[in-house]
């Protein structure tokens, strides 16, 4: 029978072949591509960990770029479809005022960054995102950058904050330059550039500065708002005529837990 | 056939060893190709496929090693509710519903006994007589809080759990020893090794057949691990009244094909009363 220990690590399709790799807590790492099974030790899992950035680095082959360095989520989120057409990277100094970071659909500068915001206390943000590590809300990874950057500074481990091109938007790195502004205000910062093969900046960076555009945006953000508290109300009081419908139609037993047996499973 | 371009890395999955190997494609259409060979085997990728391969190789190890290094959150003891003396009343119940199992040939095991509730196991060939039993009876179905209207899957052909009220007490009925999978709202079946021994080994108690020490351990120790994440005053007594059992080869191997390489690092654990050590270094256990 299965190990009833079995995380799952990552799953994704290429092209119509299912991959999956799980922990299987004290039996061994399982990598499986459809029907295919590979069964790793933690030690050959490392391994192979290594062994696969020294390929794509031989693979990818620019100068400067080292995939023990690259951030593997970031890696696995954005970067690798991008690779075959990675030219060149270079190492440039940006005043963190001078960087965008995404928010939402738009950029903004970095001050004004969710990251920023969140660590001025301006709201807390329990969001886990694909681009965290599983289970992690961006509050614990803002925690743990912040941590790092007072322990290990930055750049740490030559690690850096990465951009595309000569714009100053942030593609890897948001955490760590909004922690870096928190505590040291606008400083200058080394970051990574990487060059590709017809990559253009995204037009919205060069609106940012409009009033309307920014005018715009708020407006955009208040109707948002409106229309997911107009549809919490409809679809709640939907609910509730359904249950109701529900409730005289059905004989089966109510969907409802006896609170006598939630007081006897507690001590269990 | 693609030409080669170049040897990439090579790798070792066991004692076998591959090479990674960049070629030209088929066609020009195709693109180059990565091959992944020794002169027994070859996986062909197109080149992005296989970036997006080690991609996801690599953020898994990435997950691995955050999830190791993560500190669980424990349950505490005092969140745990308390379980009440078990009256003479509710041990009489439990003869009079063994009883009537056994006038209809139903094959049961007591698995557990709390005041307000009795958790059985009926035999899987069983639970259709069982069912038709409780119907005849009257016994009022109740909504499971692990079970399936509560969204709760039963994976491996496992039957569902059923619980009855019967008056003031309750009757929790599984077909197998049940384990709470680490994936959210899953439960599997222990090992068949361990489901078999249910109903080759019983120990009659007043007059009904409790489920074999061992399978009780096994049971409260794998809902202490994987379901709560913490060991409750009822759990740690269990363990501490039945220590010694730990030491028999059976319980070892029964540990063993749940636990793994950690069984022996675990049994330490609970002999030396380190219930929080023995959940927290599960956890975090990467020697295998």
């Amino acid at each position: 029978m299965s190990n009833p220990a079995v995380i799952k690590l990552q799953s994704s399709k290429i092209n119509k072949n299912r991959i999956w790799i799980d922990d299987n807590f004290g039996e061994s790492i399982h990598i499986h591509i459809d029907d295919i099974r590979v069964d790793l030790s933690v030690q050959e899992f490392e391994k192979l960990y290594e062994d696969l950035c020294c390929t794509l680095n031989k693979l990818i082959e620019v100068e400067g770029l080292d995939f023990r360095k690259i951030d593997p989520i970031y890696l696995e989120v954005m970067l690798w479809d991008k690779l075959t057409k990675l030219k060149m990277v270079r190492i440039d100094y940006v005043n963190l005022d001078d960087m965008y970071a995404p928010f939402g659909q738009t950029m903004v500068k970095l001050s004004e960054s969710r990251g920023v915001k969140a660590l001025r206390g301006v709201f807390k943000e329990e969001e886990k995102r694909r681009s965290n590590h599983l289970g992690q809300t961006e509050t614990e990874r803002m925690a743990i950058s912040l941590e790092s950057i007072k322990e290990n500074g930055y750049p740490y481990d030559n690690q850096y904050i990465v951009m595309y091109g000569d714009d100053n938007i942030i593609r890897d790195g948001q955490h760590r330059a909004s922690c870096l502004y928190y505590l040291y205000g606008n400083i200058e910062v080394p970051v990574m550039r990487m060059y590709f093969d017809n990559y253009d900046s995204p037009n919205i960076y060069k609106y940012y500065n409009s009033k309307l555009f920014c005018f715009l945006r708020v407006a955009k953000r208040k109707i948002s708002k409106l229309f997911k508290l107009f549809k919490i109300v409809t679809i709640k009081l939907i609910t509730k005529i359904m249950r109701k419908i529900v409730s005289v139609l059905k004989k089966k037993v109510g969907k409802n837990v006896n609170s006598d047996i939630v007081t006897i499973f507690s001590s269990k | 056939m693609g030409e080669k371009i170049k040897d990439l890395q090579s790798i070792n999955i066991g004692k076998s060893s591959f090479m990674i190997e960049l070629n030209e494609g088929y066609t020009a259409e195709q693109g180059r190709v990565i091959h992944i060979q020794n002169n027994k085997f070859r996986y062909l990728l197109k080149e992005k496929d296989f970036i997006r391969l080690a991609s996801l190789v690599m953020r898994a190890w990435s997950e691995f090693k955050y999830i190791k290094e993560n500190k669980i959150k424990l349950k505490k003891e005092d969140s745990f509710g308390i379980r009440k003396k078990i009256s003479n009343e509710t041990k009489e119940k439990v003869s009079i519903i063994s009883k009537q199992f056994e006038d209809n040939g139903i094959r049961y095991r007591v698995l557990d006994i709390q005041e307000e509730m009795i958790t059985f196991i009926i035999h899987p060939e069983d639970i259709i007589r069982f069912i038709d039993i409780a119907s005849t009876n009257r016994w009022k179905k109740e909504i499971h809080p692990y079970g399936s209207d509560k969204g709760y899957s039963f994976l491996y052909q496992m039957n569902p759990f059923l619980l009855y009220s019967i008056s003031d007490l309750y009757v929790e009925i599984y077909c197998q020893l049940p384990c709470a999978s680490l994936t959210p709202k899953k439960w599997i079946p222990l090992d068949l090794s361990i489901q078999k021994r249910i109903w080759e080994k019983d120990d009659i108690l007043n007059s009904y057949k409790m489920c074999d020490i061992k399978c009780q351990l096994i049971y409260h120790l794998c809902w202490a691990v994987f379901k709560n994440q913490g060991f409750s005053v009822y759990e740690k007594s269990i363990i501490n009244e039945n220590i010694e059992v730990f030491d028999d080869k059976d319980m070892f191997d029964m540990l063993n094909s749940v636990f793994f390489k950690y069984t022996e690092i675990l049994i330490e654990r609970l002999k030396n009363q380190q219930y929080d050590s023995a959940i927290l270094e599960y956890y975090s256990y990467m020697e295998y």
